[in-house]
């Protein structure tokens, strides 16, 4: 056990690591404090904290990956090894003689190391050069700010004001978009005062653009990021419409495009959700219901066979979960998304049951199909595999929730070759709309209670929340209206 | 309670009996929990050598040993513990039993373990490779023996020195998975070695040969004795020629360089995923899928390799899953080894291909001597040494030969060469032959399994002809005897 450690830690960071090095790792990690003086350059000694950060990171969040993400943890500080050794890397550095080549790269090792004041000694003697600075080098060092820990909201502004006096041409374009920067770091800073006021005044810059810079290349990227801000900043406006139909839902929508971009209101785009759109229902040849353990039904057998019926429920408030692919552990990547990641299907699962736990009328249905096998098994029949994802969703994660699993056909390369080909199931077909398949491993659907799209997304930490409100505000305008 | 009691190494049994490995493995099962998994395996071993170095014997052993790993996962959560021993009382048996069970409750992982599946269970097949002529050795008679090998390097002045080792071992595992079902595995092996290299005093040449198979009897220590002196004598003062390409003869010992080189790169999993190599074809783009060379010719038609683990020459111990397959079939690549992983889900199979590392290569009939008749002018390659990859998609090598480098003119060996760093890729060499030996076993180095997957994966078994191929590439001279 400790020799496949040790490989995997060789595997990672490309060294092997002494027995007696590795004993203190394994019960110190993430505090180990290697030499650092021995890294002949500084991207390496860079490296190195970051590493240090990100184990723990990793160590800290394993279990919690499971919750919605608090924006705190974002914010989090910087482990304190990390910052010893970004300071051992720059002990013997001097800002007044370093080479001015990769300055975002010193610059982020500074940050790094606490050392904010000699970060903008740099950039000030960067940007004083003789050289001439494009404004894509100003874009390098604004992410180096924008990724740091903490949040250095006023170090970003010190730097944007000195840039628009020594960049130029510092478009319009390039200053909505550094405003939003802002506004995104005040967000993960919980400073809703100065987000609110940064997209504000970004709100009064894009009225005043005229529809040829809005259709510009440079504008489009720019355009979609503040349509998602704006949409952040206006939520309630948002769930207030939502709560009174889905059409006032979707002119909301439409609204904070046409202020923001130019053309017709995208519904099959990923970042708008196809709100409005009509799902076919859903088919399948194995159906399941879950059911609840008693002294009889064993803890893995929360499930029974069930006969089809029309999913989406119509009349009621539907997620319907794509976990195609099997989600196990031992999931192998083929076929795209078969391995989702174990993680991810976990956070959905968590999910789930969190908002089943809020909103009991909300009809959950698991859609699957079969791949011949369910993890490092060997093949099993279609039948035997359905039971086997009905055991695992249904049973072992006791989902809440109707399992739909498709017979996939699928036939076999010529030759000694005799690779399987699957086919595309019935619901991969019909869950495609606008040339969008919305029935991918992952993709999560809030149908309301006409068959109608009011929300789709690949559950993230992030978005659980927003989600957990969108449902709210479609219950609540369900009971309304009953 | 019994209490340990010390046995002499002098007075133990070579191996430990089937009734005692059962003694143990049911006295070690009464002190498991009978929930979750447990896995009990035992392997003793035995190994008798004798070394020389210049014509003097320099050390002889004798070694034995056993080692008993228990195994236990308990519960759903994953806690899981291994411990090994070596002693065989009751008191020991049951303190090691006491501690994996410990050390499994205590390692169980909550949050982190996924429902388990059922694991498969495979069919094992292997060959009979237990020879009592080589597991009744004696120091004596390998003492006698090395004294009459050195005897003819000694008496013409040369200077000798080898190896010869004869090991035995038995094993058996008994296995409950975390659904009851029992399974047992088990059997026995020897292996007998010998390697003799014979020397010039002044370092002007060096011979070297060797063999080894499960039988001591057909080792024929006597028959390499005198195959090593010979290739030594004839290869005294070589000249230097040009490198170049050559129409060169590869010695049985030199060609299984080659094929292991191919046998070693005949993972499917590679190409499928589209990763550069010799057997990756392409993207193929009617099903979006990079497909291998499988079924494709890779070598000259006159080569098949494939290895029966039932078969005594090229046989192994039994190990799940691993049966008789066919890599290349007169020419063509028609088996490549995959994983469970993707034999499960990619081609919805029962059983994965596993590499192994024994094979037989289907010979031809021509004898060596009959090659160098018919050469022109060439070499003969007697053996090579240190071998590396330099470039994994074309598969080519690079090393220098050994112990006897001959120039062929006109049909026959003129002079000993010297020795030549070559660097060619073994499907150049397979697409270019000329003529074929009969296919015989050669060295196959072993490394001594101290439980029963290294036991199991141990034991090569190659048996390849000699070769006779064109221009075959030759670097640079090398200057070292």
């Amino acid at each position: 056990m400790q020799k496949c450690l040790r490989i995997v830690w060789a595997a990672v960071f490309g060294v092997v690591i002494p027995g007696s090095v590795y004993g203190q790792t394994l019960f110190n990690s993430p505090d180990t404090f290697p030499n650092y003086s021995a890294y002949q350059y500084i991207d390496e000694c860079v490296a190195a904290a970051a590493r240090i950060t990100s184990e723990a990171d990793a160590k800290s969040s394993v279990w919690r990956d499971t919750l919605p993400l608090e924006d705190r943890e974002r914010m989090s500080d910087v482990p304190v090894n990390a910052i010893r050794a970004a300071q051992a890397c720059l002990v013997r550095v001097s800002v007044d003689t370093l080479s001015l080549d990769n300055t975002h790269i010193w610059a982020s090792a500074l940050l790094m190391a606490q050392r904010d004041h000699d970060v903008e000694k740099l950039y000030r003697r960067f940007f004083d050069s003789p050289v001439r600075r494009s404004p894509e080098e100003f874009v390098k060092m604004l992410n180096v700010y924008r990724t740091s820990r903490p949040i250095r909201l006023e170090g970003v502004e010190r730097l944007y004001q000195f840039a628009l006096a020594n960049v130029s041409p510092d478009s319009v374009v390039r200053q909505v978009a550094f405003r939003l920067i802002k506004a995104d770091m005040a967000r993960k800073a919980r400073n809703k005062e100065m987000k609110n006021a940064l997209l504000r005044e970004v709100l009064s810059i894009t009225d005043t653009l005229s529809d040829s810079v809005k259709s510009s290349d440079a504008y489009r990227l720019v355009g979609l990021f503040l349509y998602e801000s704006v949409r952040d900043f206006t939520e309630q406006e948002g769930l207030d419409s939502l709560s009174i139909s889905l059409s006032a839902y979707q002119s909301y929508l439409g609204g904070i495009w046409s202020r923001v971009m130019v053309g017709p209101f995208p519904h099959n785009m990923f970042m708008n959700n196809p709100v409005g759109l009509e799902v076919p229902p859903l088919e399948g040849d194995f159906w399941y219901r879950s059911v609840k353990a008693t002294q009889s039904v064993s803890a893995v057998e929360r499930y029974r066979k069930i006969e089809p019926y029309s999913r989406p429920v119509k009349g009621k408030i539907n997620l319907i979960a794509f976990l195609q692919g099997g989600c196990h552990a031992s999931s192998f990547m083929i076929r795209g998304g078969r391995n989702n990641g174990n993680m991810s299907c976990w956070r959905i699962f968590s999910a789930i049951h969190r908002m089943k736990n809020v909103f009991p009328d909300l009809e959950v249905t698991v859609v699957s199909k079969t791949y011949g096998s369910v993890g490092d098994a060997p093949p099993v029949g279609p039948s035997e595999e359905a039971d086997t994802l009905a055991k695992y969703f249904l049973g072992y994660h006791r989902l809440p929730a109707t399992l739909v699993v498709s017979k996939t056909e699928f036939f076999r390369l010529a030759g000694l070759d005799q690779r399987r080909i699957d086919s595309k199931t019935a619901n991969e077909s019909n869950y495609t709309l606008n040339n969008i398949s919305y029935a991918t491993p992952g993709s999560i659907l809030l149908v309301d209670e006409a068959g109608r799209i009011v929300s789709q997304w690949n559950i993230n930490r992030d978005e659980e929340s927003t989600i957990r409100r969108i449902i709210a505000a479609v219950f609540s305008r369900l009971a309304r209206e009953r | 309670m019994t209490e340990p009691k010390i046995i002499s190494p002098w007075d133990a049994p070579r191996l430990l009996t089937a009734t005692e490995a059962e003694r143990i493995i049911s006295e070690t099962k009464s002190y498991c929990g009978s929930d979750g998994t447990l896995g009990i395996s035992i392997v003793s071993w035995w190994a008798g050598s004798q070394r020389w170095a210049r014509n003097r014997a320099s050390m002889t052993s004798d070694q034995r040993d056993i080692k008993i790993v228990i195994f236990r996962k308990i519960g759903d959560a994953g806690g899981h513990c291994e411990a090994t021993t070596n002693q065989i009382d009751s008191a020991s048996l049951r303190g090691v039993a006491k501690y994996v069970e410990l050390y499994a409750r205590r390692s169980a992982k909550p949050n982190g373990i996924d429902m388990a599946l059922q694991r498969p269970h495979w069919n094992s097949a292997g060959a009979p490779v237990w020879s009592d002529a080589t597991f009744n050795r004696s120091i004596e008679e390998n003492g006698s023996l090395v004294h009459t090998l050195t005897r003819r390097a000694e008496d013409a002045g040369f200077l000798s020195a080898g190896y010869i080792e004869s090991y035995g071992s038995n094993y058996i595992g008994w296995n409950r998975d975390g659904w009851g079902r029992v399974s047992r595995i088990g059997g026995e092996v020897t292996q007998a070695q010998c390697s003799i290299t014979v020397r010039h005093p002044k370092g002007t040449g060096s011979g070297w040969a060797g063999n080894s198979s499960f039988d001591f009897a057909q080792v024929d220590p006597a028959k390499i004795a005198e195959l090593a002196f010979e290739k030594c004598f004839t290869s005294i003062d070589p000249v230097r020629i040009e490198p170049g390409r050559y129409q060169t003869i590869l010695e049985p010992q030199a060609a299984a360089t080659f094929f292991q080189g191919l046998i070693g790169a005949l993972s499917r999993i590679y190409p499928e995923r589209g990763y550069p190599g010799p057997f990756l074809l392409g993207m193929d783009q009617a099903v979006s899928r990079f497909r291998s060379k499988l079924g494709l010719k890779i070598v000259d038609e006159r080569i098949t390799i494939q290895h029966d683990p039932t078969d005594p020459i090229v046989g192994t111990l039994a190990r799940p899953g691993v049966e008789k397959v066919k890599w290349v079939d007169n020419g063509t690549l028609v088996t490549m080894t995959n994983t469970p992983g993707h034999a499960f889900n990619e081609l919805v199979s029962q059983t994965p291909i596993w590499p192994r590392d024994s094979f037989k290569v289907s010979g031809g009939n021509t004898a060596v001597d009959d090659m160098i008749k018919s050469t022109k002018r060439g070499l003969l390659m007697s053996r090579v040494s240190t071998p590396r990859l330099v470039d994994s998609v074309s598969l080519l090598y690079t090393g220098v030969t050994r112990d006897g480098l001959w120039l062929i003119e006109n049909g026959r060996i003129t002079k000993a060469v010297r020795n030549f760093r070559w660097t060619e890729s073994p499907l150049f060499i397979l697409n270019n032959i000329e003529e074929i030996g009969v296919s015989v076993p050669v060295f196959s180095p072993v490394g001594r399994g101290v439980n029963a997957s290294s036991l199991q994966n141990s034991l090569v078994n190659v048996v390849v002809p000699a070769l006779k191929v064109n221009d075959f590439s030759f670097t640079s001279t090398v200057d070292a005897i």
